[in-house]
């Protein structure tokens, strides 16, 4: 019963520190690294429900996909804007 | 007994490592932490015995460890505005997630993996997306050269 109790508090612990960094921090990579959090947590929670191995790699196909337009768009805009991270983006629209 | 030591270590070291990556101020530690704990959370399918996730989350931090490295350079080059970087950072991740699962799938059903429908569309998409990043990959380093 612990046992479990700890699988399931380090899955959900990875969540919350996800969740955390996303409003801790205006910072490019670390809400990057915040995403990638979620996204490894909700990967989890495919496998405690055993899905099969296609549906894992199928989930893990959409979510890289999605993480890496983000990460895409996001450079695009730096790049655009001549900024380094973000607050410096912030600065430049105050 | 040993399971429970384990699982609780595995839950310390997560998340003092996640907390970290969000607290440090330089970016290269924030970036080493996160794959850091990325890798420590592979550990957690261990022992759960499933290897094969276990495997696939270990490379999925690795790839992050690489895009962001990658990445972090890049932001800081200001005077680089080659645009396939973008392109190729995306495709760099999608990539390295897709090298490593088709071939454990096969060993692990003892089948080719053409077998089913499922896996001949993924088949197709990574073929695709291999050769695409290959040909980026591939003009990125010719421009860089001349």
């Amino acid at each position: 019963m612990i046992y479990y109790i700890l699988i399931i508090s380090s899955w959900l612990s990875l969540l919350l520190i996800g969740i955390y960094g996303l409003l801790r921090r205006m910072s490019f990579i670390r809400i990057f690294i915040a995403l990638e959090f979620i996204s490894s947590a909700s990967l989890a929670t495919a496998v405690i429900f055993g899905i099969s191995y296609s549906f894992f790699i199928l989930i893990g196909l959409v979510e890289s996909i999605l993480i890496g337009i983000f990460l895409a768009v996001g450079f695009y805009v730096l790049r655009v804007y001549q900024v380094e991270d973000l607050e410096e983006l912030n600065e430049l629209r105050g | 007994m040993i399971e429970e030591i384990a699982a609780s270590s595995i839950l310390i070291s997560l998340v003092l490592c996640g907390l970290y990556t969000f607290e440090t101020r330089s970016e290269k530690r924030a970036i080493f932490a996160g794959s850091l704990t990325l890798s420590i959370f592979s550990f957690l399918y261990i022992l759960t015995r499933n290897y094969i996730a276990a495997i696939i989350q270990f490379a999925y931090a690795s790839s992050i460890l690489a895009v962001l490295t990658f990445t972090s350079f890049e932001l800081r080059k200001r005077t680089c505005d080659k645009k396939e970087y973008p392109i190729a950072a995306s495709l760099t991740i999608v990539l390295l997630m897709l090298l490593f699962p088709p071939f454990i799938h096969i060993r692990e059903i003892g089948k080719p993996l053409l077998e089913e429908w499922f896996s001949l569309i993924f088949f197709v998409v990574i073929s695709v997306t291999f050769v695409a990043g290959l040909l980026v990959i591939y003009n990125i380093l010719l421009r860089v050269k001349r």
